[in-house]
């Protein structure tokens, strides 16, 4: 019943169909009003009535019925009837909140190519659309994809022109963007809500099967009132290539200097024919075209080279596609330097642990790239030089004083530490976080029973493969006090893995050792060795000379004095964390210290598989949610849209249908006397 | 007992009209209508040759000087006439106009004032009343001033009630009236048009001539109602609710076909028919009558 009732604008008016009956009461009391005559000629009237049981009654049958559909159709016109895919569960009475979840990643920008408007824009365009008719008086609250910060809008107009709602080059997370959304509502405890999620489906994107959905269903279950709706932007621009630069080097060989650059040309589908594709290549300002040919799903242009000035030590380029589909695939932003080495810290107090640490740090995954490991004791610990540092590994009682300052501002100045529990835990705390005590595990206990796959240290590789953690085995640990973001957790819900709360950078404590009297992760090898790289890659973004970087809020920081390079203009979007969102080149320092950064959208964009509706009914699981599948584009498809008009046609032809039936019958012309 | 007929304002207008039969009559009595006997009157017929036994007071002379041959003159016999009513008396008898009177009040004042006409020329009158079960009064025909009193008291006590007996009546009529008659049949006729056929042929088939006064209101040929009404059978069947927007054109259409199956049966059986509104004066009613029977002149 509710389902209808939210078909219309105003539902209390409905009430009025009762009115409906009226024709039908009326022509009951006429009935009842009869007079009585005495009458002789009864055998015509019992004629007249055998003859008269067809098209009479039915037209006396229709005439009421017609009455009975006019004064329906007045009342529905006056109820403000709505239609549109997302009747029944998205529209209806205002709620008190309604929530947009918004999916800004650079797929969402895959255009229709009649309109140029794409994903983002239709939906937002719809949504605004909606909006207006039904959220009236509803608080509006956006949370992007990008930011994950509510925003309370004054009214539906506002998502078409916000910078909050304009494309950007980063990655879509469309757990994280409903856990921000579960959090506000949480939060702000409002009674009943709207919420609707805009997406472009995509698998990386959705990842049904991580591990946040059981939170996010349970925490969604738990609030009254919530009705959930995804707007789908499933399709595939099957012609739509993306370019990305998988590697940007300069060498130097004798004489020359050059720009040796890996570029991968992909698009969803193989091209018919071979098409043959202008690559240009602007490198600090000089540009340059290269032909590619593309016949398959994927072409790689290895070890392009581009001879360069002898004296550059670094600089920053873009490679460009002709426009198609989505413009943000179109173009892909790489810097350049001369490689330097990146130290790595390991205070340790036992030995085989650091020794352990040490290989798996200094064995970097690019060759070019050089990790410096550094091994102190808790003693030394202050020599560490924590300007020039990508990542500290801290294997002892975390410090106090000064020294736990200087760790905090480290971490704050956008490097990794990573904490492993020492011999004798102390009580100090760091961001929050502090160890307990050492603990035997037994076997059921100290399986792992999920982990955090989806993001971080342990997230799944770019090819999707996971790291293996649940066939880790642990023999020993050493419990985590504190609130942190859970990266691990075990069988009996205690947590192995947690990632500190901080404003930037990283700081995780690893509740167990690498050695084999302790665990299985140096034995095992992958997930013990990932997460340093990751550690060090993620503590190295910000002291790098050239960094290739996913566009994302705090992909760089004006704090440490980047400014914009290239991409889009400082007019065209304001504030440098607004700028991190979209691709682009930046830059910090001058001379030797010069500093250059790449924003480009993460790989996972291109990658263009979408979630099937088995898979969204396995993340939604009981969590009821209807899909309103669009296209970018689509006119004629508001999402809801008021529908008095047809009403008022019905009301028009029932009631011209009920005066054509009234119509007495055309009498015969009487016969002109004989003269 | 008070009654309103026959009406002498209705037998002024009618001027002294005369009533004639419409064929020979057998009378005992000299009258004013043809008998199919030949005999000496005022009225010549023909010429017929002499036969031995003849009168020979009736001999022409005349014939005999112009011709040498004997023929005898040949008169039309003049004799009185019987007029009998048959009254029907069914329910539907009871329907009223606006005026509050019905087709049987107006049934008795015809029958009254045509008897009253008859008596007066010294035809014999009588009266019969068709009832549910058939002849339901019977008064054979009469001559005389006391006799018509009889007649018009037992108009008197005619009541409509019941179904219609009509068919049955006509037949025992034909059956019961021996001699030649002039039946004159006063009934809204609301009976199968076949029944009817057959019994007018029955009654000419005994040699009466007949005429029908068929008593129908405009109302129940229009049936121009417009409100939703409830219809009470006069003769006793249960009501009917019927609203006229729905069932009135294929009212008129049936009166229509069941009054051209009547006049089709009247043509046939030479039935003297005249259809009368309940709203017509009875004068003209009646001069329209007598005046339609009068004897053309030669």
């Amino acid at each position: 019943m509710s389902g209808f009732l939210d078909m219309f604008l105003a539902p209390k008016l409905l009430w009025g169909l009762l009115l409906g009956a009226l024709p039908v009461i009326i022509h009951l009391i006429n009935q009842l009003r009869h007079r009585t005559v005495s009458w002789g000629a009864m055998q015509f009237l019992l004629e007249a009535r055998k003859m008269n049981k067809g098209m009479a009654r039915l037209r006396q049958v229709l005439i009421l019925a017609m009455r009975v559909l006019a004064i329906l159709a007045l009342i529905f016109i006056i109820s403000r009837p709505l239609a549109g895919g997302w009747l029944g569960s998205a529209t209806g009475g205002a709620p008190e909140a309604v929530l947009i979840l918004l999916d800004r990643s650079s797929s969402m920008e895959e255009s229709d190519p009649r309109s140029g408007e794409s994903k983002r824009e239709t939906a937002l365009r719809k949504v605004s659309e909606m909006l207006k008719t039904t959220a009236t008086g509803s608080r509006l609250v956006l949370i992007d994809s990008a930011t994950l910060e509510p925003l309370e809008l004054q009214n539906a107009d506002d998502l078409l022109d916000l910078p909050a709602t304009q494309g950007t080059s980063t990655a879509g997370d469309v757990p994280a963007l409903l856990e921000a959304g579960l959090q506000y509502l949480t939060l702000n405890k409002t009674g009943g809500a709207d919420v609707w999620l805009c997406s472009d489906l995509r698998s990386r994107d959705w990842d049904p099967e991580g591990g946040r959905w059981a939170t996010l269903r349970e925490g969604y279950e738990k609030l009254p009132g919530i009705r959930l709706a995804v707007l789908g932007y499933g399709d595939v621009a099957e012609d739509n290539v993306s370019v990305t630069v998988r590697k940007s080097e300069l060498r130097r060989l004798g004489t020359k200097t050059e720009l040796i650059m890996d570029v991968v040309l992909s698009r969803p589908v193989a091209p018919a024919e071979p098409l043959t594709i202008p690559v240009t290549f602007v490198v600090n300002g000089v540009r340059s075209v290269e032909n590619v040919v593309l016949s398959e799903r994927e072409v790689s242009l290895l070890g392009h080279s581009i001879e360069l000035d002898l004296k550059t030590q670094g600089g920053w380029g873009v490679v460009e596609i002709p426009s198609d589909a989505n413009p943000r695939d179109n173009s892909h932003y790489f810097v350049f330097a001369e490689p330097g080495s990146v130290p790595i810290a390991v205070v340790s107090e036992d030995s085989l642990a650091a020794e352990l640490i040490g290989k798996a740090a200094g064995a970097p995954t690019d060759r070019l790239a050089q990790h410096e490991v550094v091994f102190l004791s808790p003693a030394q610990a202050a020599e560490i030089d924590w300007d020039r540092t990508a990542l500290v590994v801290w294997q002892a009682p975390i410090p106090e004083g000064i020294l736990a300052d200087q760790l905090l501002n480290f971490v704050e100045a956008g490097r990794s530490v990573l904490f492993y529990p020492p011999r004798n835990p102390g009580p100090n705390e760091f961001a929050g976080l502090s160890w307990g005590g050492w603990l035997e595990v037994t076997e059921e206990d100290g399986a792992v029973a999920s982990w955090r796959s989806d993001s971080d240290l342990l997230r799944n590789t770019d090819s999707g493969s996971s790291l293996f953690l649940g066939e880790l085995a642990l023999y020993r640990r050493c419990s985590i006090k504190g609130e942190g973001l859970e990266l691990v957790r075990l069988e009996n819900d205690a947590p192995l893995w947690l990632k500190a709360r901080t404003d930037a950078g990283g700081a995780w404590f690893c509740g167990t050792l690498p050695q084999g009297t302790h665990s299985s992760l140096a034995r095992d090898g992958i997930a013990f060795y990932v997460s340093l790289q990751r550690a060090i890659e993620s503590g190295g973004r910000s002291i790098g000379r050239a960094r290739q970087l996913e566009a994302r809020t705090d992909a760089v920081t004006e704090k440490e004095g980047w400014s914009r390079l290239a991409g889009l203009s400082e007019e065209e979007v304001v504030g440098i964390a607004a700028q991190t969102l979209q691709a682009g080149a930046f830059k910090v320092g001058e001379g030797e210290k010069q500093r250059f950064a790449a924003l480009n959208r993460p790989a996972s964009e291109d990658d263009v598989r979408t979630i099937t509706e088995d898979e969204l009914e396995l993340a939604f699981g009981t969590l009821e949610y209807s899909l309103v599948a669009d296209k970018a584009g689509e006119e004629g498809s508001e999402l809801v849209r008021e529908i008095w008009r047809l009403f008022l046609i019905a009301m028009a032809i029932a009631l011209l249908v009920e005066a054509v039936l009234c119509m007495p019958a055309r009498r015969e012309p009487e016969e002109e006397p004989a003269s | 007992m008070q009654r309103d007929y026959p009406d002498p304002a209705v037998l002024a207008k009618l001027g002294g009209l005369p009533l004639f039969a419409r064929q020979a009559m057998l009378g005992v009595v000299s009258g004013r209508h043809r008998s199919p006997v030949r005999g000496s009157s005022l009225e010549f017929a023909e010429y017929r040759k002499y036969q031995p036994g003849d009168d020979l007071r009736r001999l022409d002379w005349r014939a005999w000087g112009r011709s040498d041959r004997y023929y005898v003159k040949e008169f039309e016999a003049d004799t009185n006439l019987r007029l009998v009513f048959l009254i029907d008396v069914s329910g539907s008898m009871g329907f009223a106009g606006p005026d509050g009177k019905t087709k049987l009040d107006q049934a008795k004042r015809l029958a009254a004032t045509l008897a009253f006409i008859a008596a007066n020329q010294g035809d014999a009158v009588g009266l019969y009343a068709a009832g549910s079960e058939g002849l339901v009064g019977e008064v054979p025909a009469k001559r005389g001033g006391v006799h018509l009193g009889v007649v018009l008291d037992e108009l008197d006590k005619l009541k409509a009630e019941g179904e219609t007996g009509m068919e049955a009546a006509l037949h025992a009529v034909a059956e019961t009236v021996g001699q030649r008659a002039l039946v004159v049949v006063i009934s809204d006729l609301f009976l199968q048009p076949e029944a009817l056929k057959d019994a007018f042929q029955h009654l000419r088939f005994r040699k009466h001539d007949v005429s029908c006064f068929h008593l129908l209101d405009q109302k129940e040929i229009d049936f121009s109602f417009e409100r939703p009404t409830r219809f009470l059978d006069l003769e006793g069947s249960p009501s009917m609710l019927v609203d006229p927007a729905l069932i009135s054109k294929r009212y008129r259409e049936a009166v229509q076909h069941y009054l051209s199956v009547v006049d089709a049966t009247i043509l046939d059986a030479a039935v003297d028919y005249h259809r009368i509104d309940l709203d017509a004066a009875d004068d003209e009613v009646l001069s329209r009558f007598l005046l339609a029977r009068a004897p053309k002149k030669r």
